[in-house]
């Protein structure tokens, strides 16, 4: 199975809208994952459940700043798309989409304490402030419309949403500080802990229900096309299994007190007792939470007969998401073989390059576009992202 | 076939979609943790009940337990409390700026109006000409009809209690004018604030008067006119003709007393006053100096007036850091109706308070308190300045002298942290009062022989004044056959003295001096008082401060030279100490006991290696040997985590006694196979030897024990 899904990611472009009036098959695969300072053998070792050792962990150390972020992004879709005579000039879509997403912030001592221990941290404060933490799984069905009529395209889409799964944790004021041999350690964190229904986390779980929108609005004119692209904007509702912790806890722990110190048994199950009470109460309640939806502007222009350039600019609606530009040149070596060249900046890492090809044979328009490989060309590389996607004519 | 092909192709798309499921759970890393484990602490109650002490031979130590019997120090001797201090004020001076308005009537104006007549004609006429003027306003006078005065930006009413109302007129005409008559008053109204007449007004000339204001009300629209004017003309005299010429007044409103105005206020000062705080409590106790240890300074503010006003507390003799406090606020304004009512408090902790009263700041700045003297030093007193103030907000408001301010300052809650000065002559009486006395309980039979206990009353005091300490009973009682002693003695019958503790300036800042009076067969029936075996006593103590001092300092001794001092930590306290020698069969006191010792398993496998630290804090003056060892469950050696490892003494000072504890860090280096023992034993052998030199050892002695691990963890 792992095969299949790296051939399917492998099988991936980016494409703007419809251009002919067959009915068609589309597949979409977004795939994201990176970060300004997590390397790329570490995020593989994580995502491989390997053992991460300390060339590994020293190596990523070496990148931190002061706010580090980490993300990943992946969305598969499907999507039909009837011929334009079903109903008047209007195409009608009808598409499944899968979407895993997470976002994080934390701080450089966030990552040291939970990755080298907090030895390092004796007679020192570890600053943990500003960590956020938010997954979110789920699974949409779309219907849209579609319409081209040769200079402006109008695309709209409503997807009824199913969640699987959310988490978010957010910390502020919270720091770790561990005495002088170990003597103490003390707690201090302020913030929210929402988990969805703890009870049933697999893909298949139905914990949640919303809606979303798609929306594509693109121009022609004699020399260049606009567009503006709203994807996956939109809310759910997770049931009132959902668990809501405040957190607003300070601890200090110094040791399990012994009484008696040639009679320890008891005083140790009297501590257990009062550790477990420590833990924020939770709260059962349902949360209703807005899907990390994405907003582009693109513009695009035929530089010459045989070669295109594209602008874009987008920005995914989450604080570990940076403003991301794009700019792609495509060379048309004929008219069913065209390469292309990626350089971009932002979004959860930073600068970022890739290469790209489009294929279009017989019924069958097919692109590949790995938009940052730096995570594949070394090991240094902090990130790997992938856009793609299958039309198939029918 | 179509629609099945379809059909296949979104069944495959959702198996994909399904089927990425990352590995993000079998990640696993290596991480250093550093984690205290357990804690404890032994004293010698602890020891003493072991079975193991062994008493025999001449080799000796001896327990020393005190029993507080009584105490008293600052904060029982000074109880502060509360002073308050209450201002009302109503706004004596309420200051408004000088108004000045300045109007003008041109030539061509008034020569337009309908009862200029052929004169007015010819004026405008012949503008820019040579030309005699006729005489004007004969047989009917001239009038301006009124002119609007718009001061309304700057005030609507002014309610005066006095002012002066300086009116000039300036004669721009090229010719005399005469009998001018000139009425000022509010618009709307009938009452006139100004009516003069002017004889003669030369050309080129002015004329000006000053009016009293006194109990006028002024709104800030006004209208002036000008009722009759006259002018001679200038008779076969030609004179240029220029309509632009013109006739000006001036008005100044100045010096302005209002009962009430409402108008845009100056920035000014309506409380502004200097006041003593003397401190309250403090009995026949003269204190030139004090540092507070704890309190709050509340201020309970009332105002009526409509405007915010802020305040500021500043005591030149209240110091912290070097510098004097400053505490500022803003009391919010009232809404007209009621009174705004505002309570701010400020935490008074660490300052330092000159407590000599307004002489020393007055050396400085002169007279504060405006009886125009610099008042002497005095004691238990400090001062305050209270200021309220407007600000110019630009805003009209209305303000009343009857509007008031009150305001209450209060020092709440006040503790000390130390005081010097004089600390007056009191005797303070504790008792009668029973107090547990428990050690004897843990001395078993046969252990001790109750012949070699020796027992001392012993004060110990603090506190910069000397003390007359007085037993006047002390009772020993078994509350199991219910027996009681009274103690007796001849050492005790007159009291016995202890001297003033002494400055040092170092920490502490003082050093205590001891007095003990000795009891035994010789002196007392305190072999009887102790073999009754008492686990309560009944005393009566009376405690004389200042016997040394016969007559009570001046205010200028105190200040120059102040005889006591007291420190919150500085207590005088008389204890019982019962000295209680120990007879070891050896050189070394050894301890060893054996306990229950088990680990969860459940972790073990993602514990690699690491180190343990027991840290110890021996507040004994005994240096010790410690080791600890493993056991399975037959009492097998399986591991020594510590073995023979030297636990430091701590110090005692020049009285004997130990202030502060020795850490003892001992480490413990774990491996993978050692883990195996630690999570196997189920037995951990204590033992500790006590190397002993003859000292002292007070039963509130403790070691304080502390074990930590720092262990290579693996995370999964």
């Amino acid at each position: 199975m792992r095969i299949l899904f790296t051939a399917f990611i492998i099988i991936g472009f980016q494409s703007l809208a419809q251009n002919d009036s067959l009915a068609q098959l589309q597949f979409e695969s977004n795939i994201d994952l990176s970060s300004n300072v997590v390397r790329s053998d570490f995020i593989r070792a994580f995502y491989q459940g390997s053992f991460i050792d300390n060339e590994l962990k020293n190596n990523t150390r070496s990148n931190l700043r002061d706010i580090n972020r980490l993300g990943g992004d992946l969305r598969l879709s499907s999507t039909f798309y009837t011929n334009d005579t079903l109903f008047n000039d209007f195409r009608i879509s009808f598409g499944i989409s899968h979407r895993q997403f997470l976002a994080s912030t934390f701080s450089e001592d966030f990552f040291n304490l939970i990755f080298y221990g907090n030895s390092a941290f004796e007679n020192q404060e570890a600053n943990l402030n500003g960590l956020t933490f938010r997954t979110m799984t789920y699974q949409s069905i779309d219907f849209g419309i579609y319409k081209n009529n040769g200079d402006d395209i109008f695309a709209l889409s409503l997807g009824i949403l199913k969640g699987s799964q959310y988490s978010h944790l957010h910390t502020e004021d919270a720091t770790l500080f561990t005495g002088m041999n170990g003597t103490n350690i003390s707690f201090s964190a302020n913030g929210f802990l929402n988990l969805s229904d703890t009870s049933n986390t697999s893909v298949t779980a139905l914990n949640g229900t919303g809606l979303k929108i798609d929306f594509l609005y693109q121009k022609k004119t004699y020399d260049a096309i606009y567009g503006v692209k709203l994807t996956d904007v939109g809310a759910m509702s997770f049931n009132n299994q959902s668990l809501h912790y405040n957190i607003d806890t300070t601890y200090q722990f110094n040791g399990i007190e012994i009484d008696n110190l040639l009679s320890p048994s008891d005083s140790i199950l009297t501590v257990e007792t009062n550790v477990d009470s420590l833990a924020p109460q939770a709260e059962n309640k349902s949360l209703i939470v807005s899907t990390p939806g994405r907003l582009t502007f693109f513009f695009k222009s035929e530089i010459t007969k045989k070669s295109t350039l594209m602008v874009s600019v987008d920005k995914l609606f989450s604080n570990a998401y940076t403003m991301n530009l794009n700019v792609d040149y495509k060379y048309k070596v004929s008219e069913s073989f065209k390469p292309s060249v990626h350089l971009g900046y932002g979004g959860f890492t930073n600068e970022h390059f890739g290469l790209g090809i489009n294929i279009e044979k017989y019924k069958f328009d097919l692109s590949l576009q790995a938009r940052a490989v730096q995570g594949l060309i070394g090991k240094g590389g902090l990130n790997h992202t992938f856009f793609g996607q299958l039309k198939w004519n029918l | 076939m179509k629609h099945l092909n379809l059909l296949l192709i979104f069944f495959v798309s959702i198996l994909i979609l399904f089927s990425c499921r990352p590995k993000f759970d079998e990640a696993s890393w290596e991480v250093n943790a550093l984690t205290p484990i357990a804690q404890s602490s032994l004293s010698i109650q602890d020891l003493l009940a072991d079975s193991m002490i062994n008493i025999a031979g001449d080799s000796s130590i001896s327990l020393v337990f005190q029993n507080e019997i009584a105490s008293y120090g600052l904060d029982s001797m000074i109880q502060f409390r509360d002073t308050t201090l209450s201002y009302s004020a109503s706004i004596q001076n309420l200051e408004l700026s000088d108004q000045v308005f300045t109007y003008g009537i041109s030539l061509g104006e008034l020569a337009s109006a309908p009862d200029a007549g052929i004169a007015g004609s010819i004026i405008i006429l012949n503008n820019g000409n040579l030309v005699p003027i006729v005489p004007i306003g004969d047989p009917t006078p001239l009038s301006t009809g009124e002119i609007d005065i718009d001061a309304s930006s700057l005030f609507q009413t002014l309610d005066l209690d006095s002012g002066i109302l300086d009116f000039e007129v300036e004669n721009g005409f090229p010719f005399d004018l005469t009998d001018v008559i000139v009425l000022m008053k509010n618009h709307g109204g009938s009452e006139v604030i100004l009516q003069d007449t002017f004889p003669l007004i030369p050309s080129g000339g002015s004329v000006s008067g000053s009016y009293e204001l006194h109990g006028q009300t002024i709104s800030g629209n006004l209208i002036v006119q000008v009722l009759e004017m006259s002018s001679p003309g200038t008779g076969l005299t030609p004179v240029l003709i220029d309509t632009s010429d013109a006739l000006v007044s001036n008005l100044v409103i100045r010096d302005l007393v209002p009962l009430s105005a409402t108008a845009i206020f100056p920035e000014q000062n309506l409380v502004d006053k200097w006041d003593r705080m003397p401190m309250k409590g403090l009995g026949d106790i003269r204190l030139s100096e004090m540092k507070i240890k704890s309190g709050l300074l509340e201020i309970e503010a009332i105002s009526t007036i409509n405007d915010s006003m802020f305040f500021e507390i500043y005591m030149p003799g209240a110091l912290k850091d070097g510098e004097p406090l400053r505490m500022l606020s803003t009391i919010p304004p009232s809404d007209g109706v009621n009174a705004s009512i505002s309570v701010f408090q400020f935490p008074f902790n660490d300052y330092t308070l000159d407590l000599r009263g307004f002489g020393p700041q007055e050396a400085i700045m002169g007279d504060l308190n405006g009886n125009n003297a610099t008042d002497p030093d005095t004691v238990n007193t400090y001062i305050q300045k209270i200021t309220g103030r407007i600000d110019s907000t630009g805003q009209i408001v209305n303000l009343a002298l009857n509007d008031s301010l009150r305001f209450k300052v209060r020092a709440v809650n006040i503790v000390g942290e130390y005081g010097l000065g004089y600390l007056g002559k009191d005797t303070v009486h504790f008792g009668p009062e029973t107090i547990d006395f428990e050690f004897l309980n843990n001395v078993t039979s046969g252990s001790l022989d109750l012949n070699d206990v020796s027992v001392s009353l012993e004060v110990n005091n603090g506190i910069g004044a000397d003390a007359l300490v007085t037993i006047d009973e002390l009772t020993s009682t078994n509350s199991t056959n219910e027996n009681t002693v009274n103690l007796t003695s001849s050492e005790l019958d007159n009291g016995f003295l202890v001297n003033p503790a002494t400055l040092t300036g170092g920490t502490p800042p003082y050093n205590s001096t001891v007095s003990a009076v000795v009891l035994d067969e010789s002196n007392s029936n305190i072999e009887a008082f102790i073999e009754n075996l008492p686990d309560q006593l009944t005393y009566t103590i009376s405690i004389e401060q200042n016997t040394l001092i016969n007559s009570t300092p001046s205010i200028s001794e105190v200040i120059s030279n102040p005889p006591n001092f007291i420190y919150f930590d500085g207590n005088l306290s008389a204890n019982m100490n019962v000295e209680i020698p120990l007879h070891f069969a050896s050189n070394q006191l050894t301890l060893v006991d054996t306990t229950e010792f088990n680990l969860a398993q459940q972790n073990q496998d993602q514990i690699s290696s690491g180190t343990f630290n027991l840290i110890i804090d021996n507040g004994f003056p005994i240096e010790a040997v410690s080791s600890l060892t493993l056991l399975d469950e037959f009492g097998t050696p399986l591991l020594d985590l510590v073995s023979q490892e030297t636990i430091a003494a701590a110090e005692l000072d020049q009285n004997g006694l130990v202030n502060n504890s020795t850490q003892s860090i001992i480490k413990f280096t774990f491996n993978s196979d050692d883990l195996n023992a630690i999570f196997e034993a189920s037995q951990l052998s204590i033992q500790v030897e006590l190397n002993h030199p003859s000292v002292k050892i007070y039963d509130r002695y403790i070691i304080g024990i502390q074990l930590t691990a720092d262990f290579n963890y693996t995370f999964q």
